[in-house]
């Protein structure tokens, strides 16, 4: 019998050995007796500890069994908690390889401890402090002697397929993670893979071959115990590192990625101003979490940690991301996750009874949202009202750092150059007043050498 | 091996079906590393072997590892 308070993760329910569930808003993962063996294989053989060392693996402790949930429970974990739980699609190129190779580093030291992982969903993986972390403990079970990996399809899926796609087709391809939740289907890779590919050795053997082998597979009855030697194993795992590392995006120049340096109407004074405005109204807010909508490659969201806040750096410009992770990843930034998200058509609630991924909103409310250079391309090229633009920050934010982008500003014209002006409540006086409704305007200034102006709200208290 | 390539053989000229919902997409991916454990054994020694080598070779000829190298 459940008790009240606590509640299962409604992700969480696919693995027999346990589950995660939350009580007084702080999470628990439950092992179940039929995981004893493993569990303690993982702990006693030295592997886990090599592996949080490495910082490969999340850190837990074992708390009382009197908080766990069922009768089942042989041990209830207290894992280090993941601040923001970001998925896959919202990845760039070089977020999900990194993924993918820790996946593979964890695999080879669980090889040498006796040990395999049963599954590698991309899923499983996290970002904390900067890097990717596997959060699953219970991905482990002993090795069976001379067998293949089990959870080998699952990683071509998750990993290998889309990183080949994003590589040699286009990295817009990577989305299709949002439809195919357990992977791409090697048969949708292998056909949309371009000829090309099958010279790359890996690739072949990896995604065409092993696609070719499901389908030939697939209705047959397969007589025989199977072997696979020590030294096949790790020469899987050797070439399946070498397909991933093989797979990389040229950074393509893209209308964003130098918007700062040659595309922007500020002088270096205004753009400065700007900053220093910025940091101000951050400094007085001092929020613990920040997302930067529309962050381009993370030039404000800079300001954001220096504060000392977990900012999540969200783009729709894929080489924006990109260029933003390989910075944090250079400079060793742990404060900042940058993610993909059109904010047209944000992530959604996905997989089974909406629940096992969360939409953008319910993984929210930042303490405060920075919309730096970004209200008009949602109100003028999406079309979205003040009102409603101000309803959706209103459910994401406690804080609201926006600038407002008046109509005669020169990018607001090149939006409009080719498109009949519909927007006449495109005011900033129906700004005020649309936005008045959710917020309460604390402060607002007027940026130096242009027409913007930097308003900094705080939601109301009714809503 | 000849079992192997023949079967390899069979996968790439063999009539294409579409997957469809009841077919077991394990079996193939089980399969595949049966049908490639040879090579990818093969490949392993053969880079385990050249690396060797290399490192060898560097240290005779007292270059520095360039860090290229891969281990494991």
């Amino acid at each position: 019998m459940m008790e009240v308070g606590k509640l299962i993760n409604p992700a969480s329910f696919r693995d027999p050995n346990g589950f995660i569930f939350s009580h007084n808003d702080v999470i628990y993962r439950q092992i179940n007796t039929c995981y004893k063996e493993n569990y303690d294989h993982l702990l006693q053989s030295g592997l886990y500890e090599a592996l949080v060392v490495q910082g490969l693996l999340i850190e837990h402790e074992e708390v009382s069994l009197e908080i766990a949930l069922t009768d089942e429970a042989y041990q209830v974990l207290k894992p280090r908690a993941v601040p923001f739980i970001s998925y896959p699609y919202e990845w760039s190129f070089s977020q999900l390889k990194d993924a993918a190779l820790t996946t593979l580093k964890i695999q080879k030291r669980a090889f040498a401890h006796g040990m395999t992982l049963k599954d590698a969903s991309a899923y499983n993986i996290q970002f904390l402090d900067g890097r990717p972390v596997l959060i699953d403990t219970l991905s482990f079970e002993t090795y069976p002697q001379n067998s293949p990996w089990v959870a080998y399809r699952q990683f071509c899926q998750h990993f290998l397929a889309p990183l080949a796609l994003m590589a040699c087709k286009d990295n817009r391809l990577g989305q299709l993670l949002r439809i195919y939740i357990d992977g791409l289907p090697l048969d949708l890779a292998d056909n949309l893979l371009p000829l090309t590919s099958i010279i790359r050795p890996y690739l072949f053997i990896h995604i065409h071959l092993h696609a070719k082998s499901q389908r030939h597979f697939a209705n047959q009855k397969v007589a025989g115990n199977f072997k696979m030697k020590p030294a096949s194993f790790l020469g899987l795992m050797d070439s399946l590192e070498s397909a991933i590392n093989g797979l990389k995006w040229k950074l393509k120049d893209s209308e964003w990625i130098a918007y700062y340096q040659a595309d922007t109407n500020y002088s270096p004074e205004g753009f400065q101003h700007k900053k220093d405005l910025v940091s101000s109204f951050l400094k007085q807010c001092k929020p613990k979490t920040v997302w930067d909508l529309g962050a381009n490659t993370g030039e404000f969201s800079r300001l954001a940690i220096q504060e000392g806040a977990l900012t999540i750096s969200w783009d729709m410009d894929l080489s924006c991301v990109e260029t933003n992770y390989r910075t944090c990843r250079e400079k060793g930034e742990k404060q900042i996750l940058p993610l993909f998200v059109d904010l047209t058509n944000p992530s959604s609630a996905i997989g089974w009874a909406h629940q096992e991924r969360k939409s953008l909103i319910e993984r929210g409310p930042a303490d405060m949202v920075l919309s730096l250079g970004l209200m008009h391309h949602l109100t003028i090229s999406n079309n979205v009202p003040f009102n409603l633009l101000a309803n959706f920050f209103s459910k994401i934010c406690k804080h609201l750092l926006i600038e407002f982008v008046p109509k005669s500003d020169s990018q607001i014209q090149r939006l409009l150059r080719t498109r009949e002006d519909i927007f006449l409540n495109y005011t900033k006086e129906n700004f005020e007043k649309e936005f008045g409704s959710y917020f309460r305007i604390i402060d607002c200034a007027p940026i130096k050498d242009s027409q913007r102006i930097l308003y900094h709200m705080e939601k109301r208290l009714w809503l | 091996m000849f079992k192997q390539i023949g079967i390899i053989i069979v996968l790439l000229i063999g009539f294409q079906s579409p997957a469809y919902a009841y077919l077991d997409l394990g079996t193939g991916s089980y399969m595949i590393q049966v049908i490639i454990a040879g090579f990818v054994a093969f490949l392993f020694f053969a880079k385990s072997f050249f690396l060797k080598i290399k490192i060898y070779w560097n240290r005779f000829f007292g270059k520095k590892d360039d860090g290229s190298g891969k281990t494991n």
